[in-house]
């Protein structure tokens, strides 16, 4: 086989949930084919649900990522409340706002410390980031861990929340859980700073990127599961006429589907409700944006890191403000009466905006069940990152086009599900 | 001493850890039994005490083996876990961070399974038939240190 007509196994990639593989081709210098091939479970839970009691979904679909369990359960509520036409009171929507900033909290300082922070310090690790700077890993997994207690508060248990329920939830914390946690809290604020700051000083591979951008944009706050759905594209979507916008589309290659808005791939996430509510944002908030390089207008993937950090500094604070003087004394939740109907739910997952939607019928049992996560709405727009990054990926030598791909995919923070693990990269280079 | 139980109980044989642990619980109630779905939580649970881990391992052997390892030898064992970041990482992370004296007396159980492919609960038979024997390694283990 000559030099120009090399395929290339470059392993699995690491550190990113799921498996799949990314085959890349050229003929000569033209890339003729790139396909980000994912195995995900087809639709499991949506057959499971069918026939289910629509008030089990949330504990069901939480099953679905044991990283974001919360997206799941706060999108599965939603989505069963409006069939059901229930209405959250103000303590309620602020419990499960701050429930959700903890997963934010936990999954975020998961992905940029332990996940994504090696490609950029040039370690294949977590150790070895922890072995160049041990403090920051320490204070990094103490920010974590600050999540990982608010989560416990509020939801029952760290992974897989117990005390979620369409209504509102199971028991409220007591005020001693909840000093505690504020407590957590408040230490781990600086270093969440500290934190994001050091990255603000990682050097950042160049790209930009024209893609539209979807995600929830409440009127007033930082989305996790209000407002309507916005889109760069000077759309504003309420979540029932999803279906008139949005298409998914099975290829054959992966059995993940594909979403679509409008025909175009499309991105959802942290580069796009950062990009779509930094307007919502605390003014030290967009200061700090300012400080880290953070334009307004224009998508850098490669810098989604630092949006995750001052994603997670406006969590602590939003969870710190939510449960300063919170109700502890009022009901943990209002009462359900199952109804026929179709309910829709969205919600902003750490990897971007989760749609629920259901059928229900006159006994509250599932009809059908519709599941639409971040990474099939966003594994179109990460392979027309990688198509950005073709030329570089060509020209680079085995070891350095490898970490480029994955550091490109790692930039969105695919969960490509929970059952498998890796992703295999295929090069192949032909002669024109 | 204490026992670690780890696995994603909705990924089939993946979640033999935790049936692990609950079983080692009825048996030895006097035993501080933890369950983790995450390795990340070796991180700050490592202490130097008496440690014994019990997870799925997703190696080349007849499912339902188990693999007595030490923590030298995880790093060849890399596809051990599922979520983030997995035992081996874990126990690296811990040490990195805290020393290598919070390794001492740390032992890692490992149960074959073929990587699990299907979201679902319970465990195949050979890996089910594989529970009573790892709880009989368990008790072997908690009279080896007590002893």
């Amino acid at each position: 086989m000559s030099e120009e007509e090399r395929t290339i196994h470059v392993g699995y990639l690491s550190r990113v949930e799921g498996e799949g593989a990314l085959h890349l081709a050229w003929k000569g210098e033209e890339l003729v084919d790139l396909r980000l091939r994912i195995f995900e479970p087809p639709r499991f839970f949506e057959g499971l649900l069918r026939g289910r009691m629509a008030t089990e979904a949330a504990d069901i679909t939480a099953r679905i990522c044991g990283i974001c369990p919360v997206a799941y359960q706060t999108s599965a509520c939603v989505a069963v409340e409006d069939a059901f036409g229930v209405t959250l009171p103000p303590h309620l929507l602020a419990m499960r706002r701050a429930l959700y900033c903890g997963e934010w909290i936990e999954s975020h300082v998961l992905h940029m410390l332990m996940l994504h922070t090696p490609d950029f310090l040039g370690v294949p690790d977590a150790m070895g980031v922890a072995r160049l700077n041990r403090d920051m890993v320490q204070a990094g997994l103490r920010v974590k861990k600050a999540g990982n207690a608010l989560v416990a508060a509020l939801g029952g248990r760290e992974i897989h929340p117990i005390n979620v329920k369409v209504g509102g939830f199971w028991r409220l914390p007591r005020r001693d859980e909840l000093d505690r946690v504020r407590e957590q809290l408040v230490a781990a604020r600086p270093e969440a700073l500290a934190m994001v700051r050091w990255m603000g000083t990682f050097d950042f591979p160049e790209l930009d990127r024209d893609v539209p951008l979807v995600a929830l944009r409440p009127a007033d706050t930082y989305p996790f599961f209000e407002g309507d759905l916005g889109t760069t594209t000077g759309l504003t979507i309420d979540v029932h006429q999803w279906s008139d916008h949005f298409a998914e589309e099975h290829v054959e290659r992966s059995t993940a589907l594909h979403c679509r808005l409008h025909g175009q791939p499309y991105l959802t996430g942290p580069l796009a409700r950062f990009a779509l509510n930094r307007d919502r944002l605390p003014d030290d908030l967009r200061a700090l944006a300012d400080e880290l390089g953070l334009e307004a207008g224009v998508v850098r993937p490669f810098r989604s890191i630092l949006v995750r950090g001052v994603e997670v500094l406006y969590a602590i604070d939003e969870a710190l403000r939510l449960l300063d003087g919170f109700p502890v004394h009022l009901e943990p939740s209002v009462p359900v009466t199952p109804r026929a109907g179709v309910g829709w739910g969205a919600s902003e997952a750490p990897r971007g905006t989760l749609v629920h939607r259901y059928e229900i019928d006159g006994d509250g049992r599932i009809v059908s069940a519709v599941i639409t996560p971040p990474t099939s709405q966003n594994q179109l727009a990460i392979e027309a990152d990688l198509r950005e990054l073709a030329p570089e990926l060509r020209s680079l030598d085995e070891d350095a086009a490898r970490h480029r791909a994955e550091m490109a995919i790692r930039n969105h923070d695919p969960c490509i599900s929970c059952s498998t693990h890796f992703l295999t990269l295929e090069r192949v280079i032909e002669p024109a | 001493m204490r026992l670690v139980g780890l696995g994603q109980p909705a990924a089939g044989d993946d979640g033999v850890g935790l049936r692990i642990a609950r079983a080692v619980r009825q048996v030895l109630p006097d035993l501080e039994v933890v369950e983790l779905t995450g390795a990340e939580g070796l991180i700050e649970l490592l202490d130097g005490r008496p440690t014994l881990v019990v997870d799925a391992a997703v190696v080349a052997v007849e499912p339902g083996t188990l693999l007595e390892l030490a923590p030298e030898h995880l790093a060849r064992v890399p596809a051990f876990s599922t979520h983030g970041i997995g035992v081996a990482e874990a126990i690296g992370l811990a040490s990195a961070l805290y020393g290598t004296e919070v390794l001492h007396g740390l032992t890692v159980l490992g149960i074959a399974i073929r990587a699990p492919r299907v979201l679902a609960e319970g465990l195949t038979p050979e890996v089910a038939a594989a529970v009573p024997r790892a709880v009989d390694r368990v008790r072997r283990w908690v009279a080896e240190v007590s002893g």
